[in-house]
């Protein structure tokens, strides 16, 4: 058997790798839209690659979370850093299901038309950002260095909400989520 | 070919900027680990070489049953001053795994750092060539034990490892009458920074109990504590106004003969961080749905918009169904050599207007 600690250097690698992959080819296609690469091969080449990334990313993240519970010195959240973690890589997790969602929902059109494209390309690169936030943040706390310490990001402080507001926020996204729910099997039974 | 030069030389630039490197330079904090961490405190344990460090360790007190004794250590050497990060562990044999001092039968009261914990980690002061740790823990049965102490630090990227020459230690039933702490007594190990403390102690068989306290680089302050009930004593110590570490062991009188316990420090440190966990996992989740109700919302809109102009935009396939279902009439009647009906359907008007111009 292996410890948790490795086992979440393991996954949150997985994690990091896929996300990074997924980010890069978001940015790509993001050029080739807008001309500054010219090549089709590479629009539906990033496509799915970014996709795919992410999809994998998804699948590795849950056990980076569950690991990183078992592995952490003390329980519970014994340092800012550990509150940032939770905040990035949860708001992470939860564009990257939606991007995904999205693209399977609505096909390749999403990516045709500007403004969903353009909303498309944002979600995935920043989920891919916040991911990487996620393990510059882990860096710091477990080895107290991170590539990105030269942006002097302030891991040390937390924005944490009243539960009033907290609550608000996720009734406003339960209601969000269920709008759009009928609002697209309402568009798919007029198409079909 | 230009292209392609670019591309190596951004890579051959990032692969240059970066270190390889086995250790983790500033350590994984400290805790209960095996001894080789489950290679979480050096990234590969086959890659550690070893130390030149000489670590030396002295134990106070006799090993009675569930009463506590101490183990001080020091290494020393050369190397270590170069280097301002080391980590010590107490370890119980030499396989590498289930060697803490629990999977022992042995528990750790205190340690130097303000902990409960057989890996310790800390920084060498500059001129300084050794580094030193103590833990105090007590035997919770009777067994003989072997007991090892060994160092983890870094160096030129490169993992170093060393470790003690094992010093057996016996467990001895604990004899009528001897003044001893309880056995289900826990030292205090941390306090807060600017407050005087009252430091609780509860013993067996004890009449009177004189506390010896210090701190590093003072000398030996000497009180006496009060009884509060049967078996219970209770002293101060005072405030301390910056990070510190204060130890004190106590000179226990009875029926039996007298003892003196092993040195328990207590750490002054900043409070330590705390915050409502329902609230945090409360945010945490309602950011997640938060993110995905927005992209779902933002995008089944944009997204409407773009199936209803679909929907009801349909002038290039009436365009294309009246060029198609309009083809100009056949000259004379009849196709022209080589035509296909769909091919004049598509192209007709073309072939008509050539020969407009050649006439």
């Amino acid at each position: 058997m292996i410890s948790s600690a490795t086992f979440h250097v393991i996954s949150t690698e997985l994690v990091v790798g896929s996300f990074a992959m997924a980010g890069l080819c978001f940015l790509l296609h993001a050029l080739c839209r807008y001309g500054v690469i010219k090549s089709n091969n590479l629009i539906q080449i990033t496509d799915n690659v970014a996709h795919f990334a992410l999809f994998f990313g998804i699948l590795a993240t849950p056990f980076a979370i569950i690991s990183g519970i078992s592995a952490s010195p003390n329980s519970g959240f014994s340092t800012p850093i550990l509150v940032n973690k939770m905040f990035l890589s949860m708001t992470g997790f939860g564009l990257a299901i939606s991007t995904l969602l999205v693209r399977w929902k609505f096909g390749i059109k999403i990516l045709q038309q500007r403004k969903t494209m353009l909303i498309q390309i944002f979600a995935g690169m920043s989920a891919s950002g916040m991911m990487l936030l996620t393990a510059s943040a882990g860096g710091t706390f477990s080895r107290g260095e991170s590539l990105l310490d030269i942006f002097s990001l302030p891991y040390d402080s937390i924005l944490l909400m009243p539960i009033t507001i907290s609550s608000l926020l996720l009734l406003s996204g339960i209601l969000s989520i269920i709008t759009a729910i009928v609002q697209i099997r309402k568009t798919s039974s007029v198409q079909h | 070919m230009f292209r392609r030069i670019r591309v190596l030389l951004v890579f051959s630039l990032l692969v240059s900027v970066s270190t390889l490197s086995q250790a983790n330079p500033g350590g994984v904090g400290d805790g209960v680990f095996d001894m080789q961490c489950g290679g979480a405190c050096h990234g590969d344990s086959s890659l550690n070489q070893t130390s030149s460090a000489i670590i030396e360790f002295e134990i106070q007190g006799t090993p009675y049953l569930e009463q506590p004794i101490s183990i001080s250590a020091v290494a020393s050497g050369s190397q270590l001053g170069v280097y301002d990060s080391v980590g010590m562990f107490l370890l119980t044999d030499t396989t590498g795994h289930s060697d803490t001092p629990r999977d022992a039968g042995w528990e750790i009261l205190s340690d130097s750092n303000g902990g409960s914990n057989n890996y310790l980690e800390g920084i060498i002061d500059v001129g300084m060539d050794n580094f030193s740790a103590s833990w105090t823990i007590k035997p919770t049965e009777l067994t003989t034990t072997t007991f090892y102490v060994s160092i983890h630090h870094g160096g030129d990227d490169i993992p170093y490892f060393g470790i003690s020459q094992g010093f057996d230690l016996e467990v001895l039933p604990i004899p009528d009458n001897l003044p001893r702490i309880a056995a289900d007594f826990i030292p205090q190990t941390t306090r807060d920074l600017g407050v005087e403390t009252s430091v609780k102690l509860e013993t067996e068989d004890v009449s009177n109990v004189v506390i010896e306290w210090k701190i590093e680089g003072s000398t030996i302050t000497t009180v006496s504590a009060n009884s509060s009930e049967d078996g219970t004593w209770h002293f101060t110590v005072p405030a301390s106004n910056q990070p510190s570490r204060l130890q004190w062991r106590a000179i226990l009188d009875g029926e039996g003969p007298s003892q003196i316990t092993p040195w328990f420090t207590l750490v002054a440190q900043e409070p330590p961080f705390e915050v409502d966990e329902a609230a945090v996992y409360l945010q945490s989740v309602a950011l997640f749905i938060f993110v995905i109700g927005i992209v779902l919302t933002l995008q089944t809109r944009f997204s409407r918009d773009f199936s209803d102009q679909k929907q009801w935009e349909q002038t290039e396939a009436i365009i294309g169904q009246e060029l198609s279902n309009n083809p100009p009439p056949l000259p004379n009647g009849e196709l022209p050599q080589g035509w296909t009906m769909e091919q004049w359907e598509w192209y007709g008007h073309e072939y008509v207007n050539e020969q407009e111009v050649k006439q």
